[in-house]
């Protein structure tokens, strides 16, 4: 008999649609959010070594993404409606008070959670994500297969193109299966992106906030991330990583373990 | 990059035709696609997978789509300084100061831009993929050997 892996998928029910998740290991929870377009394998590498290093990893499969339905089967195309989805989820799943994080558009969430519910988490670590991303057009008018054919080749080229430059031919072709998901969900995740702005909403962050960028990544400039640390003050810190790109979990899960539990020990007040 | 050059131009067709996702991804496009760089032209005819024609004009036919831009935008191809998603995707991610972040518009124009049938473009991404590594192979290879 094949030996199992230590992730588990399991399934709850938020706002009345079925939600699936894939968790590991236990202890202080951290909640992870994917990219647009894409679903909770991004961190299938990734949660096992959280689990190692003590942690029960969780990453959710958004609503229309992969195995979770979308709620009213409607498409959710603000980053603030998706973040309202997560924290009632993170509420709903976690037995004690959870770290947040996510990448790309999860990084956007996790920044408006900054903004919303701050006081609700340990620590909130945001990926490829910022206060504010207008980094291309609202894709609104690419949502049905009839106004934009071969959206999967526009969606998909425009994630591996920002992964990092020696990124594996192996690593390359596994992202571009992870993205072949529903046109007018991930149109929606990226009109989140581009419309995304809580600027002048993060001057009362109560966690310690963690942003990080992987410097290959064209999709997200420094000086967005930047300005989202300055508005943050503090609390916030930056971390730009090099031979990384738009997926940093993805392309490199044992320095982002690493990089997470190292942070996470010298902000926050550890369990007995 | 000299886009009009006849050598130059071989060798891209060599390079498209030689190029299994080109040729898959073409497979049912019947159509031509013009290549400009600061106003040179590389007009190529594509049929069922491969290029059978090539101009340094555009012929009374027109053309299908255009990929346009200055040939300091293709350099940025060709070095490898930026990527083709990068270059053809409209939007602000390069800032030279706070001032021009500010003015961060998802909705700027494109380093190299797709005009014409974009329809059509589109329901092609991915051979215009292929044909942006062609093109930034088939220059790299001519500034190697002259």
């Amino acid at each position: 008999m094949a030996e199992l892996e230590p992730i588990i998928g399991r399934y709850v029910s938020i706002d009345g649609t079925r939600t699936f998740f894939d968790t590991c290991g236990s202890g202080t929870p951290i909640v992870c959010v994917h990219t647009a377009g894409a679903d909770s394998r991004e961190y299938a590498r990734l949660l096992p070594l959280l689990a190692e290093r003590g942690y029960q990893a969780i990453a959710l499969d958004l609503p229309g993404h992969s195995r979770s339905y979308p709620v009213d089967w409607k498409p959710l195309r603000t980053i603030h409606e998706q973040a309202e989805f997560v924290h009632r989820f993170a509420q709903e799943v976690c037995d004690s008070t959870p770290v947040m994080t996510g990448c790309s558009i999860g990084g956007d969430i996790a920044v408006d959670l900054a903004a919303h519910h701050s006081a609700d988490y340990l620590a909130i670590i945001a990926m490829e994500g910022a206060a504010w991303t207008p980094t291309f057009p609202n894709p609104g008018e690419m949502e049905r297969p009839s106004w934009v054919p071969s959206w999967r080749d526009v969606m998909e080229r425009a994630a591996i193109s920002s992964l990092n430059r020696g990124c594996p031919a192996a690593d390359i072709e596994e992202l571009r299966w992870q993205h072949r998901g529903a046109q007018e969900i991930a149109s929606a995740d990226l009109q989140g992106w581009a419309t995304h702005d809580v600027r002048g909403q993060l001057g009362d962050v109560r966690c310690p906030v963690l942003l990080v960028k992987g410097n290959d990544d064209f999709w997200l400039p420094r000086e967005l991330v930047e300005l989202t640390a300055e508005e943050i003050g503090e609390r916030a810190t930056v971390a730009c990583l090099d031979v990384l790109g738009h997926y940093p979990m993805f392309e490199d899960p044992e320095r982002i373990a690493e990089l997470v539990v190292s942070y996470l020990a010298e902000h926050v007040a550890q369990p007995a | 990059m000299q886009v009009a050059d006849a050598a130059y131009q071989q060798r891209l067709v060599d390079a498209l035709n030689a190029n299994e996702g080109f040729g898959q991804e073409t497979r049912w496009f019947d159509g031509s696609i013009l290549i400009e760089s600061d106003g040179e032209q590389c007009w190529l005819k594509v049929y069922r997978g491969r290029v059978i024609d090539v101009l340094d004009f555009t012929p009374p036919l027109g053309y299908t789509f255009k990929i346009s831009a200055p040939a300091a935008r293709w350099r940025q191809l060709v070095e490898g300084e930026r990527t083709f998603a990068d270059l053809v995707t409209p939007g602000t991610r390069y800032f030279a100061d706070r001032a021009a972040l500010e003015q961060a518009n998802g909705f700027a124009p494109p380093a190299i831009r797709i005009e014409g049938n974009t329809l059509e473009a589109y329901r092609i991404h991915e051979a215009i993929f292929h044909l942006g590594d062609c093109i930034a192979a088939t220059a790299a290879q001519e500034a190697r050997h002259g």
